[in-house]
Order: C-alpha cells, then sequence, then structure tokens
C-alpha cells in the first residue's frame, strides 16, 4: 500500500475519532448559547490534538511501544494505575454517551425511545469488535464518517458572516452567563483531546506495523486528520450559531439537535444529521472500546490486537465485552445522553494533565524517541493547553454542577 | 537503560481539590437566576416548537420526529410549571411557550388521534 493511500486511510479514521456525540453536543451548545464567540475553544483544542496524535504516532513508530506500554515501562506500575483507574472511570461515561447518541439517533428516526434500541445498538458494538478486522474499524467505518462533511456544506448554504467567524478565533470575555461559557470552553476541549484517541491511535500504529518510515505519514495524519476534524467541529458550531442562537434555542436536549441541519438542507439534512450521529458515535464507540481494553492488555502484559482471534486474546476482548454491557445497561436507565456528555467532557479536561504530562516527559526521553524527541513548540503548546483546559475545568465543573 | 521514576507524591493534588471545595459555594444560584433560567428554558422551547412546526409545514422534517419534539416541549413544560419560579416567568413567555406547543400539535393534528396535547 503506497504512502498516500496510508495517509487517506488515516485522515478518514482522524475524522471518525474527532467528530463523535461529545464534539457535536459541545459544540452545537456553544453555537446556539454564545453564537461565533467559542470557536476559539474549537481551534485550541485542535492543536492541541494535532500535537498529541503526532506525539503517539512518533512514539510508537520510533520506540515500537504503545502510550501505556511506555508509561508502564518508565513510571512503573504506580503512575500506570492512576493513569489506568481514570482512562477507565472517563472512558465508560464517554463510551455510555456514544452509546446513547447512537440510540438516539435511532429515535430521532424511528420514534422508539432511545433506551429500547441501547442494548441492540450495544449488540452491534460487540459483534463487530467480535468478528471484525482493525483494519474493517479503521476503514469501514471512517470512511461512513465522513457523512459528516453535511455540516460543512450546512454551514456554505446558510452563509455566515467571515468576519464574525474570524472574530471568534480570538478569545474574548462572555457578555452574558460567564459560568455556562466557561463550561462549556472546557466542555469542548475535552471533546477535543480526549485521550482515548491517542491511546487508540498508538495501538493501531502498532497494530499496523510502524517504523521510522512513517514519521512522515503520521505527521500528515495528524496535521491533515485533526485539522479537518477541527474543521467539521466549527462547522457544527457556525451552523448552531445561525439557526439556533437568533431564535434562543438552547439545545438543552440532542432531539432539539437534530433541526439543525434541516433548515438549511430540508428533510434530508434531517436525516443526514441522524446518519452522522449514528456513525461518528459507532466509530468512537470502537474506539472507546477499543482503547480501554488496550490500556489494561498493554500494562498487565496480556495478549492483545483487534486482528488476534478473540480465543487467543481472552482478558483482552472480555474487558471490551464487561465495559459495552455494563454501558448499555445503564443507559436503558434513561441517562440523559447530553447532560451525560458534557460532565463526560468536563471531566476529560479536568484529567488532562495527568495524561499529558507523563507523555510529555516520555516524549523527551532519548531511551525511547532517540533523535525524535519534542522540541520546545510541541512541549510549550501541550503544557500550556492541558493546564489550562484543566484549571478552567477545576472551576467550571463545581460551579455549574451547583449553580445549574 | 529504562529508568522507573514516581510522579507521586506532590501535593498539587490536595491543593486543587482545596480551591475546588473553597470554590463550591460560589455556585449556589439565587431566586432570580433561577426565574432567568426558567426563562431562557421556556423561551427556547417555545421557539424550537415554532420552528419545528415551520419546518414541518413546508415538509422540512418527518411527522414522527416533530411529535418526539412535542412530547419533549410538553415534559419541559410540566417541569417548569412544577417549579416555584415558574410563576414569576413573565406571562407573555409562558404564553409564547403555549401558543407554539398548540401550534405544534395543531400541524401535526391532521390525520392522527394519538398525538400528545398541549
Amino acid at each position: 500500500m503506497t504512502k498516500l493511500v496510508q495517509i487517506a486511510l488515516g485522515v478518514f479514521t482522524s475524522i471518525g475519532g474527532f467528530l463523535e456525540i461529545g464534539a457535536i453536543a459541545t459544540t452545537a451548545q456553544a453555537g446556539a448559547a454564545f453564537g461565533f464567540q467559542l470557536i476559539w475553544a474549537v481551534l485550541l483544542g485542535t492543536i492541541c490534538v494535532i500535537f498529541l496524535v503526532e506525539m503517539s504516532g512518533r512514539l510508537a513508530a520510533v520506540s515500537r511501544h504503545t502510550i501505556k506500554d511506555a508509561l508502564r515501562e518508565r513510571f512503573g506500575p504506580r503512575v500506570y494505575m492512576v493513569t489506568l483507574v481514570s482512562d477507565v472511570l472517563i472512558n465508560l461515561m464517554v463510551l455510555a454517551a456514544e452509546i446513547g447518541g447512537m440510540s438516539l439517533a435511532l429515535q430521532l428516526v424511528t420514534g422508539i425511545s432511545f433506551q429500547w434500541w441501547a442494548v441492540p445498538v450495544g449488540l452491534l458494538t460487540w459483534f463487530v469488535l467480535w468478528k471484525g478486522t482493525f483494519g474493517l474499524i479503521e476503514n469501514g467505518v471512517s470512511l461512513l464518517g465522513m457523512v459528516a462533511i453535511v455540516f460543512v456544506v450546512a454551514a456554505f448554504t446558510l452563509q455566515p458572516s467571515l468576519h464574525e467567524i474570524g472574530a471568534g478565533l480570538l478569545p474574548s470575555l462572555p457578555s452574558h452567563r460567564p459560568l455556562h461559557y466557561w463550561f462549556i470552553a472546557v466542555s469542548i476541549l475535552g471533546a477535543a483531546i480526549s485521550p482515548y484517541l491517542f491511546y487508540f491511535y498508538s495501538s493501531g500504529a502498532i497494530e499496523d506495523d510502524w517504523d521510522e518510515s512513517h514519521i512522515g505519514v503520521n505527521r500528515a495524519v495528524a496535521v491533515i486528520g485533526m485539522g479537518f476534524g477541527g474543521l467539521l467541529a466549527t462547522a457544527v458550531l457556525v451552523v448552531a450559531a445561525m439557526v439556533f442562537h437568533p431564535v434562543g434555542i438552547e439545545a438543552e436536549r440532542l432531539e432539539q439537535v437534530a433541526l439543525l441541519l434541516s433548515q438549511p438542507l430540508g428533510r434530508w439534512g434531517f436525516y443526514l444529521f441522524a446518519a452522522t450521529l449514528f456513525i461518528c458515535c459507532l466509530g468512537a464507540a470502537f474506539e472507546l472500546a477499543l482503547a480501554t481494553a488496550y490500556s489494561f492488555a498493554q500494562g498487565l502484559g496480556w495478549n492483545w490486537g483487534e486482528d488476534v482471534r478473540p480465543r487467543d486474546a481472552s482478558r483482552f476482548t472480555l474487558v471490551y465485552t464487561i465495559m459495552i454491557a455494563g454501558v448499555s445497561l445503564l443507559m436503558v436507565s434513561g441517562i440523559d445522553p447530553l447532560q451525560l456528555t458534557l460532565f463526560s467532557m468536563a471531566l476529560t479536561a479536568l484529567i488532562l494533565p495527568l495524561v499529558t504530562f507523563p507523555f510529555l516527559i516520555l516524549m523527551n526521553d532519548r531511551d525511547y524517541v532517540g533523535d525524535y524527541g519534542n522540541g520546545w513548540i510541541s512541549n510549550t503548546a501541550v503544557i500550556t493547553i492541558s493546564l489550562l483546559a484543566s484549571l478552567l475545568a477545576l472551576v467550571a465543573i463545581p460551579l455549574q454542577l451547583l449553580g445549574g | 537503560m529504562i529508568r522507573t521514576r514516581s510522579l507521586l507524591g506532590s501535593s498539587w493534588g490536595a491543593r486543587l481539590l482545596l480551591l475546588s471545595v473553597t470554590l463550591v459555594p460560589l455556585g449556589c444560584s439565587s431566586p432570580a437566576e433561577r426565574i432567568e433560567r426558567a426563562t431562557r428554558t421556556a423561551s427556547s422551547w417555545a421557539a424550537t416548537a415554532r420552528l419545528t412546526s415551520e419546518a414541518l409545514r413546508i415538509g422540512s422534517l418527518p411527522r414522527g420526529y416533530a411529535s418526539q419534539i412535542l412530547e419533549a416541549a410538553l415534559e419541559r413544560k410540566r417541569q417548569l410549571e412544577g417549579q416555584p419560579e415558574w410563576r414569576s416567568v413573565p406571562g407573555e413567555i409562558r404564553g409564547r411557550l403555549e401558543d407554539a406547543a398548540r401550534e405544534l400539535a395543531a400541524s401535526l393534528d391532521e390525520g392522527s388521534d394519538s398525538l400528545p396535547r398541549p
């Protein structure tokens, strides 16, 4: 396979991993409540995730270690366990939100309540993971995920003011509801900088047998793929700012968010929204379930790999099986997927330094990355954005919880 | 040679937790804020119902979805009506939500007997 095809496939993968229920929900709420004012948060998150994805691919290609594997080896079991526990808690919440997102997409189209869809959707996710290969998951769902481009089409159709979009790229203080503003900003950062994405990516690089010759491919995938993912998330925000903000719709439930595309694109817009929500959540659910199973297996020395038969990696398979079953049953209870999404995204932002700082140490350790260590730009960008997101989350989450 | 070092043992976690706990009381909302929130929510659902009615009328939305929006709007309205601050929400906003829900129900009403009534 040529490098060009690998880049294309990687870009598709990145799109599937970037735009999921977290990004759709947070950017839709941002546009609805604050117009174009929070585009800067999407930009900041995109920049940080480009660096982190590039770093995780580079670590895998040069050291032949996944992030978790290297973390355990470099820092010992205590640090590994701290990152594992925080990852598992967040991943469970986000996976529940993704299962909820798929179920809600089916509810929108069929009228049958999302709670009834949670178990069938969980079974579908599990079945594909059980039977499918890494290539199928990496490429199949991600190619389908290209349907998300419909948001860019809708944004162009609505002809937004480029001046206002440009102004939104610069951080500004909110004119109203400051608490909600910062909470949504934090949630956008958490949705963009999802640790499961780069754990999955580094494991995928090992599954695809990357070596130092893939450094260029990795860089292209990180910049073009994540950049395009950021563009899609910005398009959701722009459409919400054009459709919801002027009439005062707050998008407090995902059912409301489905109205986004029907105004610019008519009835097809509604069906394309449901398809986009379902496919993006399915892709993210695969990545979350696998990333968690990878985290356990790589740190605890189990057999792992999506291309390995389940019977040859039974504990790896058991982790994602239990995880999917658990969260599917949780969603049957009727938890609101949108509220779950917003809080899990904010919590993701809160724990970011816990994830990114040990990773940065690895990326500056010549024992692992040799001459391919980080430069000062990537170190500074990741440290600054992680700390900013975490501090904002630390203040915004309790205030939002108590203040509603 | 790969080294093993501990990152733990710093007091930063405790400091951040303390800061978080200190800030928590600031988040308690006042009655005025609760009224403002109820007003905003009622206004938002009125706009949602109105936008859905318009889209339904020109065939931009399937009826099944529009009836889900109506159900959600009515459920939210019932929740708001059960809150003490509902009486302080401006009558115009309350009326707007009532009218929008009725309008959406009327748009959906043709040919169906099983739709929720506002």
